[in-house]
């Protein structure tokens, strides 16, 4: 039953002209783990993202989960993938509940999620009538998940997730993830950032458009050579 | 809620800054507009004209008039006359060597002073309004005065008949008042103006009620800056990704502008039409009843859709808000001059008047115009629409390349 539940992806492709930035890449994200792909900036980790989201076309590949190609399966792709993109894809002059009623399909899903579900855990319901526009990047950056949680998809995308977060959000995140996995939840984050890392079960470095699996050991060094 | 709920409670919140900046902009327009009309006056008192003159002319007083208008040095213009048959007059009308012509009828002079309420028709180059409307309309206004204030004359007439010893003098004086007001005061519209196409004319009044709702709601689109730039992409992107693209997006996101500048579009006719007298300045409005001025508004109001798409679109160009505002400023600037905004269309070449009519802006130009003048307006109509498809493909063009951009 758990092998249903695990994500391939297949020789997925992708170029940017004359340049290659994702070239056959396959990889298997497996349910109640969380997956860290590492590499230089421009590498293709976003660009990677994207293309599982469905924000991006491949060249070629596909990503299978539970029997279906979610690339060509945008209907199920919704509904099985949250994806929080690097940036802030909330919009200035509305509030945390405007953003939430907007993504999730009725008020009192809301009520529910507020009270003990994953709007809860994030801790959203401090800010709720707080515009945007006055939200630390802490908020914006839980808000955010939340909103990609709306379909409770069982694969979550993290494109740097805690990028210029405090140590109080960044460990709110970390305890949301970790009940995310407890739960068979699939994550796939990419990071720039050493504390993340312990987050994630299994590590690869992006390089020339393929996968290396890594072990990190600690040593920050030798790592940022490993890139 | 969907996207464009959220969009309309964005517009919505924005209101109070927008409010805000169009009040600056109102004042910007009504200074350029102050100051346009007084080099416009300082430009038309070095206005050397022509007028042709078709049909009988050969009166004595007719052609002392002329000579005397020609030659008044306190005069405005610079005015020259010259004798032509209507076809030559039409031709020099037409290769601009004229500014217009006047068409005398047979035996002007003695229907004038038979009684009879023979006009003269001044034909002008254009339907729309010109310096030579101007002109015009002032030439008839003096005859008219010099025919209507010659009562002077009669009172004066009385009173060298008196002084000379004459009596009875008030059964006479109030014999020649009768055929005074019998004869000669219904002649006060001695003129009547006329256009080879056979279009009515606009008033100077109308052509600038149409320019400066044009100018107001095209540079509305320097207050929706922040309404409508996003320099980060990924809310685009996540959006896509839920099934809503670039088409639901742009549209979601121009309907709500839309009706943000209906609000505004409201706002600005309530207080035109509350200040009772900016309205009833506009020859082409008079005598419209509430309801009258209402449908014509909302008729108006078709403008809307295609500019918010302009705006929409120029927003998409750059990402960079201090960009953004100066390309929509430019543009603007451009578009607005070309449809004749600062200057009357009639003052440009043949080619641009043309061209002008094919632009955004001149194409609500037309439009409003063709309302004013109560004529159909459907192809101007027509070009609203396609404008406003052409601005809408353009946007949805570059919101598509910015969401797969990675």
């Amino acid at each position: 039953m758990a092998t249903d539940m695990t994500a391939r992806v297949l020789g997925l492709s992708r170029r940017f002209g004359k340049r290659t930035i994702l070239d056959g890449l396959s990889l298997k994200l497996f349910p109640g783990t969380c997956t860290g792909i590492l590499g230089e900036n421009g590498c293709g980790k976003s660009t990677l993202l994207s293309i599982l989201a469905g924000t991006l076309r491949p060249g070629g590949g596909s990503f299978l989960y539970q029997g279906r190609d979610l690339l060509k399966d945008p209907a199920f792709r919704q509904k099985a993938v949250g994806y929080v993109p690097q940036g802030t894809p909330l919009m200035d002059e509305l509030t945390a509940m405007d953003h939430l009623r907007l993504w999730y399909p009725g008020k009192k899903e809301i009520e529910k999620e507020l009270e003990d579900g994953v709007l809860a855990i994030l801790g959203i319901g401090d800010f709720l009538k707080v515009p945007v526009s006055r939200m630390s990047g802490g908020m914006k950056k839980r808000l955010s998940i939340g909103c990609a949680m709306a379909s409770h998809p069982r694969i979550l995308l993290l494109d740097e997730p805690s990028a210029a977060l405090d140590l109080i959000c960044k460990e709110r995140i970390g305890v949301y993830l970790s009940q995310f996995r407890a739960r068979g939840g699939i994550v796939l984050l990419t990071t720039h950032d050493i504390q993340e890392l312990p987050l994630c079960d299994r590590l690869f470095i992006l390089k020339k458009g393929r996968l290396v699996p890594y072990e990190y050991d600690g040593n920050y060094h030798r790592l940022a050579g490993s890139l | 809620m969907n996207y464009f709920r959220a969009q309309l409670k964005r517009a919505a919140r924005s209101f109070i800054p927008v409010f805000v900046t169009m009040l600056a902009l109102a004042a910007v327009l009504g200074t350029v507009c102050v100051w346009q009309m007084r080099s416009r006056l300082g430009e038309e008192s070095r206005q050397k004209l022509v007028l042709g003159l078709v049909g009988d002319a050969s009166d004595s007083f007719f052609r002392l008039g002329m000579e005397v208008i020609e030659s008044m040095d306190a005069s405005r213009y610079s005015l020259e006359f010259v004798q032509l048959k209507e076809s030559e007059a039409r031709r020099a009308l037409e290769d601009r060597r004229i500014s217009g012509y006047l068409r005398i009828p047979e035996d002007f002079v003695e229907s004038v002073w038979n009684g009879e309420n023979e006009k003269v028709t001044v034909v002008v180059g254009s339907s729309r309004y010109s310096v030579t409307t101007l002109l015009v309309e002032e030439l008839a206004r003096v005859v008219s005065s010099m025919i209507t204030e010659s009562q002077t004359g009669i009172y004066a007439y009385t009173d060298w008949a008196r002084e000379n010893g004459a009596e009875d003098l008030d059964e006479s004086v109030l014999r020649l008042n009768l055929k005074y007001f019998d004869v000669i005061l219904p002649r006060d519209g001695i003129y009547q103006v006329d256009t080879p196409d056979s279009r009515p004319s606009l008033s100077l009044q109308g052509y600038y009620f149409s320019a400066l709702f044009l100018l107001f709601f095209l540079f509305m689109g320097l207050t929706g800056a922040s309404f409508m730039i996003r320099r980060d992409r990924s809310l685009y992107q996540l959006l896509s990704a839920r099934g809503r693209g670039a088409a639901s997006q742009v549209v979601s996101e121009w309907g709500a502008w839309c009706i943000l500048m209906a609000v505004f579009f409201v706002l600005v006719s309530a207080a035109a039409g509350a200040a009772q007298g900016a309205l009833s300045a506009v020859p082409e409005l008079e005598g419209l009843s509430p309801a009258g001025l209402i449908r014509l508004f909302a008729v108006m109001a078709l403008m809307l859709p295609m500019l918010g798409s302009l705006h929409c679109f120029l927003y998409q160009i750059t990402e960079s808000l201090v960009g953004a505002v100066l390309l929509e400023f430019c543009v603007y600037l451009g578009l607005s001059y070309l449809a004749g905004c600062f200057y009357p269309l009639t003052f440009f070449p043949e080619s641009i008047q043309r061209a002008s009519a094919f632009l955004p802006a001149g194409t609500v130009m037309a439009y409003v115009q063709a309302l004013l003048r109560g004529e159909g307006a459907a192809a101007p109509a027509l070009g609203l629409l396609a404008w406003t498809a052409v601005f809408l493909c353009g946007a949805f063009v570059i919101r598509r390349a910015r969401i797969l951009r990675s």
